[in-house]
């Protein structure tokens, strides 16, 4: 067993500055014969829990530290933290020698982040002192306080600082030797074993380890180059000044420190002083406020029954209550058996918190719509019943595991729920949850080719090699199955092996981009995930600050689990913003909205939407592959909603599933049931296994399992493990001879429920999103002018979106009207049945220029003249800018004026309005008045308008796209719209699900290019193209770009022939259509 | 990649226009005939009539050839709108 222990180590927690993965760090520190090995990450904590897991299950002792930053000041400087005059702060190790040390450094560490922070999370000699119990502190490198003074103003001062310390950190401050390359090190070296020998203050040894071997200094390098946004080239870039700041084995850190053998001791000696025991893997509930007298089980039940108890009553269909009571009291009993009831009172009072005050809430979210206690409590929106949705499917006696609800809430409105639990548990009893986004292949080459100095083009070329496809790249490596990694992808792609073979650049590209791939490259806060603690949030785990002044947790959801906290996850979702605004719209307009809540689901109007796949808008099922299916459907009720959003993946549309299923339903195929006794478990989808809770009805029926035991069978026949399913295959079997059924209709049907098990779907899902589904949907067949304007707000910043929505108003025959100064609100609005265009979505016109103008027109009426309107705006606010792009937009048009008058009339009338502040500003005007002088009393007449021929059609649609995005009241190809079908030419639109080397024809503009020189030092041209449904990319060669390059000036209608190349095509929904031009 | 208008001109392909039958009627065609007349061209016209089941094409005579400019086509769904 080595004696010398690394405590001051860096990982890739250390953001883009630490270069050590944990698994590697501890089976090296294993490897080098180490008993223990620490963390010590900058200023924070981020990989504590992760690295105590890995070094456990690798039989390593875990030490968890932080180098943290000092804020100057002395320790009875209470404010420290406040002043911010210097960046950063002193380097500090800490080590946690127990749990009350490491409570402390979590509380350390997260008042760095919510407090102390300047440049860097920094902590103060007085926290410190506060927080030292249980902590061992080293003096750090050259940037410690200690190793500053020495060095900067002697010994003495040194020694003082020493002391402090000292102070702080009884027994438990040690004087950091390291022994790195670096010049002044070995100065200091001295100055700090001087130092020891006046304060009899311990030495200790340490590297401060940034990366794993000596191999990895230059991706460390790059690394940082990564973080600093440099090229390696730069000579002014920040970079360490030694290369061998790696994982010295114990024979290196020996030799370097045989003058001073007590240092490498007391790395030992403090491994041993150091013995921390995690707690995970309990769970603790926050406390959840009861009325007097009564326990968390009986208000349970008695909101569940009297929630239950007010559901049948409003239930729009009839009711079999004794179903619904049953059901109630076997879900009580699993829950309360389970321990559950507070999860389930704590879910249901935000959400009905959120209800209360009209923040839209989604329906239900994953299995827990499955739950009829959901439903009671109005947690969830649909009854189980009718649908058979299964509380098995989410908590089943027979695999104990917290429930998981998700809630969608209206996007805008989520982080007011979040405030809701922080005020009602505590401001630091809730914290969401923090994510790492990690250098995946394709990301780090880029990040990595950037650092390099390789060009844009290069790289991208790079990437773009690497497969999407795990299956297409396991195919070129002939094995079955590999991960999408550089490695795998520079060993299996033939055109990336040869380029590193040419070029040593490319080559080193990859080798850098293999030690760095999968690190962690930023911490950023979930998007859903919220925790809610018992006692304050840093009694579990560290906290910091987020982008937006949130407070997140420094582990990610998995560990935030294992500390034992409860997770919630408050998702946003778009749909039920567009839903809440639409209603919204609807009253604005005098008409009564629909009630969402008791909205029969058999409205013909609303199938007619699905049936003829004119989805635009419509919750999951926009995408042109859905609505071709869709039109093949012809759904005519709820079910065959939620059957289509189960089947629309790639599974099922592979296995033929879905053919069968609207083969079945139109009678072109026979229903026929696998057994007689599932025909009314399987009758409504036709037959056919859909989802999982299917297959757990069979496993019940045929198998005699219970619905628990079906859905442990569920899960193994989707995991596929073969030991497992024998075992329930003769169980399965049994179960059927019991009920008479002949082994080999059992068989049979155990192979069925197998193949499809594979492609089966949560209902409870499914069920639920059908239902957000058919609100929009009956909302579009209803209120379509509402809906399409308020869907148009919810895409506001999305241009392509904004594009296809406009033009399926134009199919609808819905007119979108510009915007309008007079009557047009920030968001798309409606008007007189026509949408009028949002007036945030003009660029440089900000939200304070339409308060403003709103503000004023709601005052004192309509704007008269654009002269009228430059008076009575303030013009701090509305600039000359916003007024110029209002007019491209075309919102002063309900002047009367055409929008060059306004252009020509622009100065004259911000001069005017200028001089008439400046008069009124002055007193002259009041003056005026009071003197009952010429016109006094009466407004003066205003400047006559200049009346100025509109722009011509192209101008002024070029710029109408230069502050909207796109062309409004026209477009470039719509005179040619007749041709289009005359020509038999593809839109933009139809080439995304066009498989790749198609021949296309497509009419377009092209509104951006971009030119490159290849190798060989031929032209070539990247464009963008943009037609009446979408936006795409061209890429044109070398020859083509020679022959018709000239022709790419902007706006003018183009022919486009060429093949489609889709190559990095992910999604259907989401694809850019990329082609090239054959001639 | 050729300019659209080049194409257009340049193109054989018959010019549609689409009609529902039941709107169908002796003034209409009269009109129909009139504007084609006004349009005078070499680019041949199908006339796409609209049953309850189906379209069904009819390609024009040779007579009936016109010039798809952005007259005509205004004009054809002005036709179409009668």
């Amino acid at each position: 067993m080595a004696e010398f222990v690394h405590l001051h180590v860096h990982t890739e927690y250390s953001l883009l500055d630490g270069a050590i993965r944990l698994g590697d760090l501890c089976q090296r520190a294993k490897d080098l014969g180490m008993p223990a090995v620490a963390v010590t990450d900058h200023g924070s904590m981020f990989g504590a829990v992760a690295f105590y897991m890995t070094a456990m299950d690798m039989g390593i002792k875990p030490i968890i530290g932080c180098e943290v930053y000092v804020a100057p000041g002395d320790v009875d400087d209470e404010e420290a933290h406040l002043r911010k005059d210097k960046p950063g702060g002193f380097h500090l190790v800490l080590l946690a020698k127990n749990n009350t040390g490491y409570k402390n450094l979590i509380k350390l560490v997260s008042k760095g982040y919510l407090e102390g922070f300047h440049y860097k999370p920094r902590v103060t000699k007085h926290w410190l002192n506060k927080h030292s119990e249980g902590l061992i502190a080293l003096s750090a490198c050259l940037a410690g306080e200690v190793p500053r003074k020495l060095m900067n103003e002697g010994l003495d001062a040194g020694v003082a600082m020493a002391r402090e310390y000292e102070a702080i950190f009884p027994g438990n401050f040690y004087l950091e030797l390291q022994h790195n390359g670096i010049g002044d090190q070995v100065r200091l070296n001295d100055l700090l074993i001087q130092c020891a020998e006046k304060t009899g203050l311990p030495l200790v040894a340490t590297n401060d380890c940034h990366y794993l071997t000596a191999e990895d200094y230059e991706a460390h390098d790059t690394l940082l180059c990564i973080q600093t946004q440099k090229t390696v080239d730069d000579e002014k870039r920040f970079r360490m000044d030694t290369n061998q700041l790696y994982f010295k084995t114990p024979e290196e850190m020996e030799e370097a420190f045989a003058h001073v053998p007590e240092a490498i001791e007391n790395t030992q000696r403090i491994a041993e002083r150091c013995n921390l025991t995690i707690e995970l893997g309990n769970y603790s509930f926050p406390a959840y406020e009861l009325p007097e007298g009564v326990s968390m089980d009986e208000e349970f039940e008695r909101l569940c029954r009297e929630g239950l108890q007010k559901r049948i009553e409003v239930a729009p269909y009839e009711v079999d209550e004794k179903v619904y009571w049953d059901r109630l009291e076997y879900e009580l009993g699993v829950i309360r058996e389970m321990g559950f009831p507070a999860y389930f009172l704590i879910v249901q009072d935000f959400i009905n918190w959120a209800k209360d005050n009209r923040i839209p809430v989604g329906p239900g979210r994953g299995s827990a719509a499955g739950s009829i206690v959901a439903w009671a409590l109005r947690i969830t929106n649909i009854d189980p019943i009718p649908y058979d949705l299964l509380f098995e499917r989410f908590l089943n006696v027979e695999r104990v595991s917290m429930p998981d609800i998700d809630v969608d809430f209206c996007e805008r409105r989520r982080l007011e729920v979040v405030r809701y639990t922080a005020e009602k548990y505590g401001e630091d009893h809730v914290a969401q949850i923090t994510t790492y986004g990690t250098m995946k292949a394709k990301a780090v080459i880029k990040d990595v080719g950037r650092a390099l100095g390789l060009s844009f083009a290069e790289t991208d070329r790079i990437a773009k090699l690497i497969p999407e496809d795990p299956n297409y790249l396991a195919q070129l490596l002939g094995v079955a199955k590999a991960k999408i990694t550089v490695a795998n992808a520079a060993k299996g792609v033939p055109e990336l092996r040869q380029m590193a073979e040419d070029d040593s650049k490319v080559a080193k590209l990859i080798d850098i981009s293999k030690r760095l791939e999968g690190m962690a490259r930023h911490a950023s806060t979930h998007a859903a995930g919220v925790v809610i603690s018992e006692k304050p949030m840093t009694e579990y785990l560290p906290l910091y600050t987020g982008k937006k002044g949130e407070v997140v947790t420094q582990y990610d959801m998995k560990k935030v689990e294992k500390v034992g906290l409860i997770k919630f996850d408050f998702l946003g979702l778009r749909t039920m913003t567009v839903i809440e605004d639409c209603l919204d719209i609807i009253r604005e307009q005098g008409r009564e909205a629909p009630d969402l809540d008791t909205l029969a689901l058999d409205d013909p109007k609303t199938y007619e939407i699905y049936s003829t796949g004119d989805t635009d808008g419509v919750f999951q099922v926009e995408s042109s592959g859905m609505r071709k299916y869709l039109r093949m459907l012809k759904p005519n009720c709820f079910e065959d909603v939620i059957a289509m959003l189960a089947l629309y993946r790639p599974g099922p549309l592979g296995s033929g599933m879905v053919d069968e299923f609207i083969k079945r339903k139109h009678g072109e195929v026979k229903v026929s049931y696998p057994h007689p006794s599932l025909e009314e478990t399987l009758s409504p989808t036709y037959g056919v296994i859909v989802y999982q809770e299917q297959v757990m009805a069979c496993a019940m029926i045929i198998g005699g399992y219970s619905l628990g035991q079906g859905d442990l069978l569920r899960r193994a026949m989707g995991k596929k493990i073969p030991e497992e399913m024998a075992k329930h295959r003769v169980s399965f079997v049994a179960g059927a001879e019991e009920k008479g059924i002949p082994k080999k209709t059992a068989d049979e049907i155990f192979d069925l429920m197998e193949q499809f098990a594979a492609y089966g779907f949560n209902k409870s899902h499914s069920a639920a999103y059908a239902l957000v589904s058919y609100y929009t949907a009956y909302l579009k067949a209803h209120f379509p002018v509402e809906f399409m304007a308020a869907i148009m707000s919810s895409e506001m910043n999305n241009t392509d979106k904004i594009i296809m929505y406009v033009n399926a108003c134009r199919d609808m025959n819905i007119k979108v009207n510009p915007p309008n100064v007079n009557s047009g609100m920030a968001r798309f609005s409606v008007k007189n049945g026509e949408i009028l265009f949002a007036m945030a979505a003009i660029k440089n016109v900000g939200e304070e220029a339409i308060n403003e103008i709103a503000a004023e027109r709601d005052e004192n009426g309509p704007f008269t003249d654009i002269f009228d309107f430059c008076e009575r705006i303030n013009l701090k606010r509305v600039t000359k800018r916003v007024l110029e792009s209002l007019n491209k937009a075309g919102a002063f048009e309900c002047f009367g004026c055409t929008r060059a008058s306004i252009e020509e009339d622009l100065d004259r009338a911000v001069a005017l309005a200028q001089k008439k502040a400046k008069e009124k500003d002055s007193g002259m005007l009041n003056m005026l008045d009071m003197l009952g002088g010429e016109g006094a009393g009466q407004p003066a007449p205003g400047p006559e308008p200049t009346d100025v021929p509109e722009w011509e059609d192209r101008e002024k649609l070029s710029r109408e796209k230069e502050v909207l995005g796109f062309f409004l009241t026209g477009h470039p190809l719509l005179a040619y719209k007749h041709e289009m079908r005359r020509l038999r030419l593809n839109t933009l639109m139809d080439c995304k699900t066009m498989p790749k080397g198609m021949e296309v024809k497509v009419p377009v503009i092209v509104p951006d290019f971009k030119e490159y020189i290849t190798k060989k030092g031929d032209k070539m041209a990247f464009c963008t193209a943009e037609d009446l449904t979408c936006t795409g990319e061209v890429t044109m060669l070398p020859n083509v770009y020679a022959e018709a390059g000239e022709l790419l000036r902007e706006d003018r209608a183009l022919l486009v022939e060429g093949k489609i190349d889709s190559r990095d095509e992910d999604s259907e929904a989401r694809a850019t259509p990329r082609f090239w031009p054959t001639a | 990649m050729t300019l659209l208008a080049k194409a257009v001109t340049s193109s054989d392909q018959p010019a549609p226009i689409s009609i529902e039958e039941a709107r169908l009627n002796d003034a209409k065609m009269t009109a129909l005939e009139e504007l084609i007349k006004r349009h005078h061209g070499q680019t041949p016209v199908v006339l796409r009539i609209g049953t309850p089941d189906s379209y069904v094409t009819m390609r024009l005579g040779n007579g009936w050839r016109v010039t798809p400019s952005q007259a005509f086509w205004k004009e054809a769904d002005e036709w179409q709108l009668q």
